[in-house]
């Protein structure tokens, strides 16, 4: 995939030039970008799947930083007005948080001074790093494990906390997973299922790359999406109001996040959510999430890796019986 | 043959007399329109404040919305900024807002201090939180208001006398020329 247009807008011209170059030479290198980074006073930055390099005015990448020409601060300004519209106001929450969503579901970090007003962070301001990290669908990557987590019984989907080290592909998974639900069964030569009503609560808009509150990315036809909502209140208020079978949510790790989880447990909604860790015993050794050893409340526990690239299921188990597999 | 002639300077200082007249009604007019255009311009920075702080809309849409409702010629400003942004055509919303006052200018009685104020304002639009967007606005607003206070003394002062010295003007003219 080409880098998308919407994240090339958004580029100082310099080196919207240097990367059309690049696209020239290589095409092979921009298609499979990963990440564009600018910093002040420093060169370019690509990550990509081939690996990384500073990016040169001729559209070549060197690993001398010092053969690259530097990027200066008044373009990274330029970056961050382009990519909030001109309209920096309109997105202090969202650079508050640290990112801003580009249409697609594109995501740029933000760096730079932290001003702190009566010790809360106010704005980051000036800027002096950015990071364009360019959102990739992965379109089946749960066909493998949704036989595994279907229950015969309503809500017919088992409560199911994906475990894996950061990059190891759980949000990618979770994503799919609620796109699978949501649009149903059956799957090609696998089981057939029902559709279910699909909620996700993206506190930070990873799961379903919102733009303007918009899913970007394939989430299922009867899917809603809370954006930018905290997990907690987000699993509430869509119990409230939402009636779903299923709650997605990414990266539980609070006290309070648990007790929603009870919650939905009683409602008789089933949850997809993720962890970091390594293993199911380093998970519930994190202070917040120990009452899961005591009273597990998910019913499959996926552990991944990243073997055989980003999402790899090494092992699918209840978490009564964590020597098992499903 | 003399009585063509008199015709002729009679028609032409009614000619000469008619154009003082109606140069000076457009100087008087220009100060009576430039306190209303000034009022509408403040109104409409109202406006554009209400869309940045409580609708958080992005500056294209804000400045279209405050263009659909704010009266000609005030809404060009506006519009032309809002169409060269949402295009593309300007590098910046500085840029865009520039263009929108260069529009304005063409159209209205405004004087250059009072598109100056406005230029100012346009280098602060967009750039900022919204505790920053208020300031600028507010600062836009104070100094709007005593611009309107001025171009009022001066209406006050100027309208009704230029056409009558237009009129006077044409009349000295004519009996130099007589």
């Amino acid at each position: 995939m080409p880098v998308p247009e919407s994240v090339l807008s958004v580029l100082p011209d310099r080196v919207r030039g240097w990367l059309a170059d690049l696209a020239q030479r290589s095409p092979q290198t921009t298609d499979t970008l990963e990440e564009i980074r600018l910093r002040v006073g420093q060169p370019v930055q690509l990550v990509g799947a081939g690996g990384e390099g500073f990016l040169r005015e001729t559209g070549q990448l060197t690993s001398d930083p010092r053969s690259a020409p530097p990027v200066t601060a008044a373009e990274v300004g330029e970056t961050v007005r382009r990519a909030s519209r001109h309209s920096v106001y309109a997105y202090e929450e969202e650079i508050r948080q640290g990112f801003l969503t580009l249409p697609g579901g594109h995501r740029m970090g933000i760096a730079g001074r932290c001003v702190m007003v009566a010790g809360q962070l106010k704005t980051i301001d000036p800027v002096s790093g950015l990071s364009l990290r360019l959102h990739r669908q992965f379109t089946g990557l749960a066909e493998p494990l949704l036989p595994k987590i279907l229950s015969p019984t309503p809500p017919y989907v088992h409560s199911t906390l994906i475990i894996s080290p950061p990059g190891g592909g759980k949000t990618s998974l979770l994503r799919d997973l609620a796109r699978l639900l949501s649009d149903g069964g059956p799957l090609p030569g696998g089981p057939s299922f029902p559709a279910r009503k699909v909620v996700i609560v993206d506190e930070r808009s990873e799961l379903a790359g919102c733009w303007q509150g918009i899913p970007q990315l394939s989430v299922g036809c009867r899917t809603d999406v809370l954006d930018r909502c905290p997990k907690a209140e987000g699993i509430i208020m869509s119990l409230r109001g939402m009636s779903p079978d299923v709650i997605v949510t990414d990266e539980i790790g609070r006290p309070e996040d648990l007790l929603a989880l009870q919650e939905a447990e009683n409602a008789g909604v089933a949850v997809l959510a993720s962890a970091h860790g390594a293993s199911w015993e380093e998970v519930v050794e994190r202070p917040a999430l120990r009452p899961l050893r005591e009273a597990p409340f998910f019913r499959r526990v996926v552990v991944l890796s990243r073997r055989r690239g980003p999402g790899t299921v090494e092992k699918v188990f209840h978490p009564a019986r964590p020597a098992g597999t499903v | 043959m003399e009585n063509l002639a008199i015709w002729f300077k009679a028609v032409g200082a009614v000619l000469v007399l008619a154009a003082g007249g109606a140069g000076g009604w457009i100087i008087g007019r220009g100060y009576q329109e430039r306190p209303a255009e000034l009022r509408a311009v403040r109104q409409a920075l109202t406006g554009l404040r209400n869309e940045i702080l409580y609708r958080s809309a992005s500056l294209g849409q804000a400045w279209s919305e405050v263009a659909r409702r704010t009266p000609p010629p005030v809404n060009r400003l506006f519009a032309v900024a809002a169409e060269s942004l949402e295009k593309g055509e300007a590098g910046s919303a500085s840029f865009a807002w520039e263009r929108g006052v260069a529009s304005l200018a063409t159209v209205s009685s405004l004087t250059s201090s009072d598109l100056e104020i406005l230029r100012a304002l346009g280098q602060g639009l967009g750039n900022s939180g919204r505790d920053g967007q208020e300031r600028v606005l507010t600062l836009a607003d104070q100094e709007l208001l005593a611009a309107e206070a001025a171009a009022d003394a001066e209406r006050e002062k100027n309208a009704r006398l230029w056409p009558y010295l237009g009129v006077a003007l044409g009349a000295s003219l004519v009996l130099l020329l007589i």
